[in-house]
């Protein structure tokens, strides 16, 4: 009796998906079979396992949120990324240990003799000018953001691209900053911790949304920190067809001027050193 | 209608076991192991999930109707498993990479067709220990 009543119980409920009333008949075992006691008991035991997982899944899902990969496949490129960080790390432990050792030579040449006391000197000099060194001095922070002002209807592309901040308005700002005798320029963006120095070798590029500066993306609003007289560089940056009205900055909110007392630029933190170029002549 | 016995009312009672059991590794998990699993088996595991979900959704709903069977459970349990997972890494070897996709939808559609069905068993039972 029990298990005829059991067989048709498993026929109705695997043939029809709503469950048919009868098919819990009242006349269904009381005491249920040893097997048909464990199910529960069974079934806790895979949602432990079950929990267990989940969860792990979801620490990987906020670990990869944390590191920034895109949420398409991620199994590729979040394996490829935590590769790059790593290395990434390494090499800057690597230049960081390098530049010590520099600094360590340089110092014991310094202490060697009075005669190399003008060579060090020189040495300074000439890593000031190549942005080597932190400096600090009297300034003007100059703000880059996309324009928030209301774009007019039916603007043609090149139009809409205008109401954005481009790589070429950076350096379009930084030449003239130079034409106007800047002494040092560090640029830094919505992320105000990283700083970047600008060097001779400095490259300045849109990467999507962002801009590499010295291969380090930087994201909009952009602050350059230039050292050297605020006015005269305002001044040079605003003159009638200069490079701020040109690209209508100004009208569109895009350009921020501030004077500042003191402004501290870091040293430039990338690598160096030529692999090709060698001098030509001795030093006279 | 049959008569409520103590043995009924017990199982019926036990059916929240299996959600203490699931709160209890999920949240000894979430705190212990935060650091996860290795990005590249990110997808697998997500796909496990799902299929283990589908299976102990199919063993509750087996068991409501009477009808479970443990070598059934284990089975379609480590079977399903293994099968979404394969479906992940074959789509990224022939460069398909949505092939989960059939995975999800299939499974996705068996549990709420299974909850369905275990609802209706509940709301079916109800009614038989209020009358008493």
């Amino acid at each position: 009796m029990s298990l005829s009543t059991g067989v048709t119980t498993s026929v109705a409920a695997t043939d029809s998906v709503p469950v048919n009333p009868s098919a819990m008949s009242p006349a269904a075992p009381v005491t249920p079979k040893a097997a048909d006691r464990g199910w529960v008991l069974q079934i806790t035991a895979l949602s432990i396992i079950l929990g267990v997982m989940l969860a792990l899944a979801l620490n990987t899902t906020n670990r990869i949120r944390e590191a920034g990969v895109p949420a398409s496949r991620l199994g590729v490129n979040g394996a490829v990324l935590q590769a790059y960080n790593q290395a990434n790390q390494r090499l800057e432990d690597r230049v960081k240990a390098l530049q010590n050792d520099l600094r360590q030579y340089e110092q014991a040449v310094g202490k060697e003799s009075e005669a190399s006391a003008k060579l060090r000197q020189e040495v300074e000099e000439a890593r000031y000018l190549a942005g080597l060194t932190p400096v600090k001095g009297p300034g003007l922070i100059i703000t880059l953001r996309d324009s928030t002002v209301p774009k007019l209807p039916d603007l043609s592309r090149e139009e809409y691209e205008g109401y954005l901040i481009h790589d070429r308005d950076i350096y379009g700002i930084l030449n003239e900053l130079k034409a106007a005798g800047v002494e040092a320029v560090a640029i830094t963006g919505a992320d105000r911790k990283n700083i970047q120095r600008v060097v001779a070798t400095t490259a300045i590029r849109c990467v999507g949304p962002s801009a590499l500066v010295n291969n380090v993306p930087l994201a909009a609003p952009y602050s350059i920190m230039a050292i050297g007289s605020g006015k005269d560089m305002q001044s040079a940056l605003e003159m009638p067809n200069g490079v701020v009205e040109e690209r209508a900055l100004k009208p569109l909110k895009m350009i921020q001027f501030e004077e500042a007392s003191e402004l501290v630029l870091p040293a430039y933190s990338g690598g160096r050193g030529a692999q090709y170029a060698r001098p030509a002549t001795t030093n006279p | 209608m049959a008569p409520n016995t103590p043995g009924q009312r017990l199982r019926t009672h036990k059916v929240w076991l299996p959600i203490v059991g699931f709160l209890g590794g999920f949240i000894a998990t979430l705190f212990i192991f935060t650091s996860g699993v290795p990005f590249v088996a990110a997808n697998y595991l997500s796909l496990a999930v799902l299929a283990g979900l589908d299976s102990v959704f199919g063993g509750i709903r087996a068991g409501a109707e009477r009808r479970f069977r443990s070598d059934v459970f284990l089975t379609g349990f480590l079977v399903n498993m293994v099968l979404a997972v394969l479906l992940v890494w074959l789509g990224e070897q022939i460069g398909v990479g949505d092939l989960y996709v059939a995975a999800v939808v299939t499974l996705g559609g068996r549990m709420f067709l299974n909850l369905s069905v275990i609802r209706r068993h509940l709301l079916e039972r109800h009614p038989v220990s209020g009358e008493k």
